[in-house]
């Protein structure tokens, strides 16, 4: 095969997006999270990112990050396991423990590795894993790289999950996976029953609360908090890179499980650990949120609360999600990137999801609204949505 | 009903096809959208309903409601021998 022959069989057909006349992806964005953002010169109000509490441009997580970097520099060119186990890796292992409620913790250079490493660690072909028809791609992939059965429940189906338990037999182990926080439509998993049902039957529940840390409960915590859930018996993993402002992913849950991962994942042990100076921000957005998260949350409910009422009272259909999480449906593509279209032209980003990331015909355009937009913004969006969203998209 | 009847049926009620009109000769991923990850959804439920058991590799060749019938009565003739509620 020539070259030529091999590349031609990678092209991407962006004909699609020359018709519908936007591209939604890949928009380089030219300033940090402020509000508002600069898109190719132009302010835009910035509602499709995962800044949720937003601390990603917060004076006090930068200085942090600053001093970080005059004492650490900007690597230290080693996986944890060798010379990446940096006071600031340990500090922040035990600061995510304690937040969460979990013995132990570790972190790996995205959410996507942890979850996809972790699978492979625990489980064999003769396991069987129960999950969530929608969980999130890195959950399922880390799965399907083991070969053992997986058997689907449907989403947030309690009785659907024990029928599936009640008929799973001759298998050495059972995990049941979800995420807490389903990003799409940002509907909550019911984890506190479907930790209850775990139990009677044996089996292990594993929880992916990446858009639940930081946000959900009463102090911002994640799922457990929110559940109400204490001694969790299950894995615990997160990305550190959206309401908590960084990047990475953690795995925490039992010590002695937490040690093994350790000295056995090779997701963790053959990368390079995350630089000095994101776990000196991340240590500060955590002291953040310890100190004040009942005022940044309740703006974050707020507007949250606020774009929704607006879109319903204006005729859209949302997703009845509970989490921070604003969710148009949009339907087909088409219709979907003309939404999303009408919100870049008013100077809005937004993040529409469209087949194959959903159903056919199940596109939808998410808003997260960050707590660090200003209030005289989130009144130009709802302005924005009873007006001109109003006439471009008209139902 | 048939045995072609509660295989839509548990289609149906599996997939996103809940709305949408399923017949014996429906491609179950061309119209109904169902990919790799969506048909471990039908496995299950026709593993749970007809209590047997189907690798996941016997259904990469399936397309039409029409190939999981005739497949899972090559594999278990009494199945279509039944009549179902």
């Amino acid at each position: 095969m020539t070259d030529n022959d091999f590349y031609s069989q990678f092209k991407m057909d962006m004909s699609q997006a020359k018709e519908l006349g936007f591209n939604p992806y890949y928009i380089e964005i030219c300033s940090g999270l402020d509000d508002p953002i600069i898109i190719n010169g132009k302010e835009y109000i910035n509602l499709a990112s995962n800044n949720y509490l937003g601390l990603a441009t917060d004076s006090r997580v930068k200085q942090a990050m600053h001093e970080s970097l005059d004492k650490f520099g900007a690597s230290m060119c080693g996986t944890p396991i060798a010379s990446g186990y940096v006071e600031l890796y340990k500090t922040l292992c035990e600061k995510l423990s304690e937040f969460s409620g979990l013995e132990d913790s570790i972190i790996f250079p995205s959410g996507y590795q942890a979850n996809y490493a972790l699978f492979p660690v625990i489980l064999g072909k003769d396991d069987l894993v129960i999950v969530d028809h929608y969980a999130h791609a890195s959950l399922i992939q880390g799965i399907k790289s083991i070969g053992c059965k997986i058997k689907p429940f449907k989403h947030n189906d309690l009785d659907h999950l024990e029928q599936v338990l009640r008929r799973s037999k001759d298998f050495k182990k059972i995990i049941v996976v979800t995420e807490s926080v389903f990003s799409t439509e940002g509907s909550i998993a019911p984890l506190d029953g479907i930790t209850e049902i775990c139990s009677r039957y044996n089996a292990v529940p594993v929880v992916d609360d990446s858009h639940g840390i930081g946000v959900l409960g009463k102090t911002g915590r994640g799922i457990l908090e929110e559940k109400g859930l204490k001694n969790f018996p299950g894995i615990y993993t997160a990305s550190l890179g959206k309401a908590l402002a960084g990047s990475g992913g953690v795995i925490a849950g039992k010590k002695e499980f937490i040690e093994f991962l350790k000295y056995s994942c090779s997701g963790l042990i053959y990368s390079t650990a995350l630089p000095p100076v994101v776990l000196a921000g991340l240590l500060k957005v955590i002291d953040i949120l310890n100190n004040d998260h009942e005022k940044i949350l309740n703006r974050m409910w707020d507007y949250k609360h606020r774009i929704s009422d607006a879109l319903k009272e204006t005729g859209f259909t949302l997703s009845d999600g509970a989490a921070p999480i604003t969710s148009i449906i949009g339907g087909s593509l088409e219709n979907t990137v003309k939404i999303a279209k009408a919100l870049f032209k008013n100077s809005i980003l937004s993040t529409p999801f469209v087949p194959p990331s959903v159903p056919p015909n199940g596109g939808k355009v998410r808003l997260i609204a960050g707590a660090n937009l200003k209030e005289e913004t989130v009144t130009g969006i709802i302005n924005l949505i009873k007006n001109e969203l109003k006439k471009e998209c008209p139902g | 009903m048939t045995f072609e009847d509660k295989i839509i049926s548990i289609i149906k009620n599996n997939t996103e096809g809940k709305n949408k009109e399923v017949t014996i000769s429906t491609d179950i991923r061309k119209d109904l959208g169902i990919d790799s990850f969506d048909s471990l959804m039908v496995i299950t439920a026709l593993e749970d309903e007809f209590s047997i058991s189907i690798p996941d590799t016997d259904f990469e060749g399936i397309n039409t409601v029409s190939d999981i019938v005739r497949l899972l009565q090559e594999k278990y003739p009494e199945l279509g021998e039944k009549d179902y509620d």
